[in-house]
């Protein structure tokens, strides 16, 4: 029994990984947008207290990023910001509707798949068992997979946007920001892992017939 | 086997009632029909006989004695003794071999725990597939099976664990005239090995291989 879900695992929910490794990629952009966000408000306040007025060229950034890059944000900050702004809520939406079809699509098949182990005499409770390693399996592989992508992405990240200006002012910020950088991914698919197994515990308390023909019944 | 059916009620909403006060008894060896119009309640019937829902009223006896489960995990384990399911959507795993389908139901049965009745699981789902021609196709995905097939793979899997009923709710639905003769014809056959066989089918050509026919009215 459990070479069959290893290999149900394998064939079906290797579109799942990479869905939540699709999820956490993008989630780690929002993480390093947001960065890069507090960075250009750090800058500007650290010009505003330095006197400077508005952004233009010259001034600390040159040690903060390259000269066409500067010249770029010298021009308006203030666009800039917003356009970060509308790009961070943009992803923040894309991101929460795509957790949301996958948990709801994983759902809806698992129940089906559910619904006909118990047709055939399984015991709800030990497909709960199976459900639990199965998403515990999943949530390992993908925590190792993302935890990689994360530190090749910040990496290279850091090359264009050193942090090192927005840790100047606060320095626990920097000891604080590792571990967030290990904490985001591992919280973002306990949180996944934890509705998938929540909304399984729930589909138990319909019956075997609701579940096995779906929404739109018998077809 | 006998399964009596006395009085036997549903209703979803306290009002209309899906089945009322309707009363029968199946015995082995036997291929019952259950036909009527949507909506009259014989998919319902099914599900009732089969364990997968309770009713909102009446008794059901097997072999005299009158049926009282306690919960869940009881229904379950009389389904796994008892119960064969064929459906009309099949509901193969599409990501598991013929041969694995068949053996889904065997991997809790008693007679199939632990590694030493591996080979006695898979021998028996061999069995089961020679007995329905489709022995050759033991590797394959249900995918690369045609729809006649397919619903042979179901049939192999809801005999699996020897059952004493199979339930079949509209095996035919999904296939072509040639394939619903093969389907009936080996329905049939279960049901004069000593099996009970019970039919939901709108299929008219049901009722030249039934031994009873009973119809639903709304």
């Amino acid at each position: 029994m459990w070479n069959m879900h290893l290999q149900s695992l394998l064939h079906n929910k290797l579109m799942l990984i990479v869905e939540w490794l699709v999820l956490l990629v993008n989630c780690m952009i929002l993480h390093f947008a947001g960065l890069v966000l507090l960075a250009e408000i750090t800058l500007y306040q650290d010009r505003m207290r330095m006197g400077m007025g508005r952004p233009g060229i010259g001034g600390p950034e040159e040690v903060f990023i390259n000269t066409d890059t500067m010249a770029l944000y010298g021009t308006n900050l203030i666009v800039v910001l917003c356009f970060l702004t509308a790009i961070l809520l943009l992803m923040l939406c894309g991101v929460i509707y795509a957790l949301w079809v996958t948990v709801r699509v994983s759902v809806q098949q698992e129940q089906q798949e559910n619904a006909l182990l118990e047709a055939m005499g399984y015991r709800r409770g030990r497909i709960r068992r199976m459900l639990f390693w199965k998403r515990s399996v999943l949530a390992i592989l993908a925590s190792i997979l993302a935890w990689g992508c994360y530190q090749l992405m910040y990496r290279e990240i850091t090359k264009i946007f050193p942090m090192n200006l927005v840790f100047r002012y606060d320095s626990s910020l920097e000891n604080m920001s590792v571990w967030i950088h290990i904490a985001i991914p591992i919280v973002l698919l306990a949180l996944v892992w934890f509705a998938v197994m929540t909304a399984n515990r729930r589909s138990g308390r319909t019956s075997v017939v609701s579940r096995l023909y779906g929404t739109y019944g018998k077809q | 086997m006998k399964i009596e059916l006395s009085g036997l009620a549903k209703t979803y909403n306290q009002k209309d009632y899906v089945l009322q006060d309707f009363q029968y008894t199946f015995e082995s060896g036997r291929f019952y029909a259950i036909m009527g119009p949507s909506g009259a309640g014989k998919s319902t019937l099914l599900h009732i006989l089969g364990l997968l829902d309770e009713p909102s009223a009446g008794e059901i006896r097997i072999d005299g004695k009158p049926l009282t489960i306690q919960g869940e995990e009881e229904r379950a384990d009389m389904r796994l003794m008892i119960f064969g399911f064929v459906f009309q959507e099949f509901f193969l795993n599409p990501k598991l071999t013929v041969l694995e389908n068949v053996m889904v139901p065997m991997h809790i049965h008693p007679e199939y725990q632990g590694r030493k009745n591996r080979e006695k699981k898979k021998e028996r789902a061999r069995e089961l597939l020679r007995q329905f021609q489709i022995d050759t196709y033991e590797e394959r995905y249900p995918s690369e099976l045609s729809g006649g097939e397919q619903q042979r793979v179901g049939i192999a899997r809801a005999l699996a664990n020897d059952p004493a009923v199979i339930l079949a709710d509209e095996p035919t639905g999904n296939l072509d005239e040639k394939n619903e003769e093969n389907i009936f014809n080996y329905l049939k056959m279960l049901a004069e090995s000593g099996k009970m066989v019970i039919v939901v089918s709108h299929n008219e050509a049901v009722k030249e291989y039934a031994d009873s026919v009973l119809v639903l009215e709304k």
